[in-house]
């Protein structure tokens, strides 16, 4: 009886508690992510390949183009908008938010593959440009600067000039292995631990809730001992979780190979890799950089795997001198 | 009137007495009604998780208690896990024995995102065979995270100024299915193994890992 009377006084201050609050549902628009271009009209966007891309642009629109590409799959361009100051060495620089990344619209995962990342951003190119003679770049940055090469290899006349920034691997077998040395568990560690203990209090299917768990969860990228070298957490809009999960999975039951016309690319490429990301290394970039016929390797001192945040000094000097002998 | 509903549904759970540890429902002994337990293993994380738990003989035994739970990592009890609750035993048939357990379960979660207090609950039925010195039985349950309170740190809030703090509901749930089995060491200790897996409710996305291995140990006084 005073047990039962204990329990009914927790159930009266609970009650108590909680009626003072308003309960928040977490699929709800706009309360733990940020809301996407077609629910915001406010926010900068074109519509190219059946899809709405969140994208912006600085420069003249008939300077040679730099495309940016941020990583993941399902990241986004936030952390990559020091790029923006190449508009000042006389290049439009163009920014978007990969299909159902970042404030792009999202999709459901069913749609994924990579050729339609290809087709985007061929569509992407596409809409800026203005006449054929127009020079077009590509700058990218880890997933972005392997979807960077699979253009290349689909198209190697299209593109002037390459800055690539760590792309995991060319192929998929060495982009796995790439991400096993960057993500692997350990089992005493506060980061692993943080990363699997969320699965007992978040769970969920919806886009919302799913694109807020994997935000919480990307803290990893950038905690105490992270591998790849990031010292501290970097600006990002939204995390699309879905995207990732069903790009990854699309790659993973159809492995790719993005090197086997690269031989026709003679172009020179620049391939920066960072000198505190342990998963990657100069090694690696080596073997990776090697599918190039031409490809001048760089390491970008005092920076992990996010260089254009974190390295941005240092890029840019290296940067603008590859870019300018393009131009 | 939904917001009422949701209350209730946090009322219930929390009113909830339960425990979820394993027990040798034929080891126990009325001169020895206090149970202090160790397991170690993997339960969304490396964890580490102590209990004190008391039995009771009403018109059944009963066991409750209280036990803490928490992940590995240089940071103490910035992630942790209460579970205060009680099992029953429901079925006592020639060794076969089915156990009916129920928690109340508080989790907190913090990164440099983010802080989470969470309430929740942990239904589950454990039905095998007991003989006094072992134990081998099945396990099914759920466990809720029925309503969590978010506070986000200044960082997240400088990357989207418009999110929310507050009460959110519902957030998390996961069933659990494995095998338990015991050996009883002496008068007093006992050996436990708890190997199994989680399905996420409805369609929710399944954990990382989502499997849970724990060892334990258990002294009766």
């Amino acid at each position: 009886m005073k047990n039962l009377l204990l329990v009914f006084v927790a159930a009266a201050m609970a009650a108590i508690t909680f009626s003072s609050c308003e309960i928040l549902e977490p699929n709800d628009p706009g309360l733990l992510v940020p809301l996407t271009v077609d629910q915001d009209p406010s926010l900068p966007s074109i519509a190219v390949n059946g899809t709405q891309l969140h994208s912006e642009t600085f420069g003249n629109p008939n300077d040679p183009m730099i495309v940016v590409l941020h990583g993941g799959p399902g990241g986004d361009y936030r952390s990559m908008l020091n790029c923006s100051k190449f508009s000042a060495d006389s290049f439009l620089v163009v920014f978007y938010d990969q299909r159902g990344s970042g404030l792009s619209r999202r999709h459901n995962k069913e749609i994924y593959t990579i050729q339609l990342f290809i087709d985007d951003l061929d569509a992407v190119i596409n809409y800026y440009r203005r006449n054929p003679n127009q020079k077009v770049i590509l700058i990218g940055q880890s997933w972005g600067a392997m979807l960077a090469t699979a253009y290349i290899n689909e198209h190697p006349g299209a593109v002037s000039g390459v800055v690539l920034m760590e792309p995991g691997g060319l192929t998929w077998h060495d982009a796995e292995e790439y991400i096993k040395r960057c993500r692997s568990l350990k089992p005493f560690d506060e980061t692993s631990n943080d990363y699997v203990y969320l699965d007992q209090i978040l769970t969920g299917d919806d886009h919302n809730e799913l694109d807020y768990k994997a935000a919480l969860q990307a803290a990893a990228d950038y905690s105490k001992g992270n591998r790849v070298g990031n010292p501290g957490p970097y600006p990002f809009w939204r995390k699309g979780a879905v995207c990732n999960s069903a790009a990854t999975e699309y790659a993973r039951n159809h492995p790719f190979d993005f090197t086997t016309n690269l031989q026709q690319f003679t172009t020179n490429v620049l391939f920066a890799y960072s000198q505190l990301n342990e998963a990657y290394g100069k090694a690696h970039a080596q073997m990776v950089s090697s599918a190039f016929p031409k490809a001048q390797l760089v390491e970008i001192m005092g920076t992990g795997h996010e260089i254009p945040y974190f390295g941005w000094n240092r890029f840019y000097a290296v940067a603008r001198t590859y870019l300018n002998t393009i131009k | 009137m939904k917001n009422l509903a949701k209350l209730m549904l946090v009322v219930v759970a929390l009113a909830n007495a339960g425990y979820s540890q394993n027990v040798n429902w034929r080891s126990l002994r009325e001169d020895q009604p206090n149970i202090i337990r160790f397991n170690f293993g993997y339960d969304y994380g490396v964890t580490a998780q102590l209990g004190y738990n008391r039995l009771f003989t009403m018109i059944r035994p009963v066991v409750v208690g209280l036990d803490l739970s928490v992940p590995m990592g240089n940071v103490l009890l910035d992630d942790f896990k209460v579970r205060l609750g009680g099992q029953m035993e429901i079925v006592d048939l020639d060794g076969f024995s089915a156990t009916i357990k129920i928690s109340s379960v508080f989790r907190r979660y913090q990164t440099q995102l983010v802080r989470i207090a969470s309430f929740g609950s942990d239904f589950g039925l454990v039905a095998g065979y007991y003989s006094p010195s072992w134990y081998a039985a099945g396990e099914f349950g759920f466990d809720k995270s029925i309503t969590s309170y978010l506070k986000h740190s200044d960082v997240m809030k400088a990357y989207f100024p418009g999110i929310k703090d507050g009460w959110y509901i519902p957030s998390g749930g996961n069933y659990y299915y494995g095998i338990q089995g015991g050996k009883t060491i002496g008068d007093s200790f006992d050996l436990s193994l708890r190997l199994g897996a989680t399905t996420a409710q409805d369609h929710d996305e399944n954990a990382v890992l989502p499997y849970y291995a724990q060892l334990g140990l258990g002294m009766r006084f």
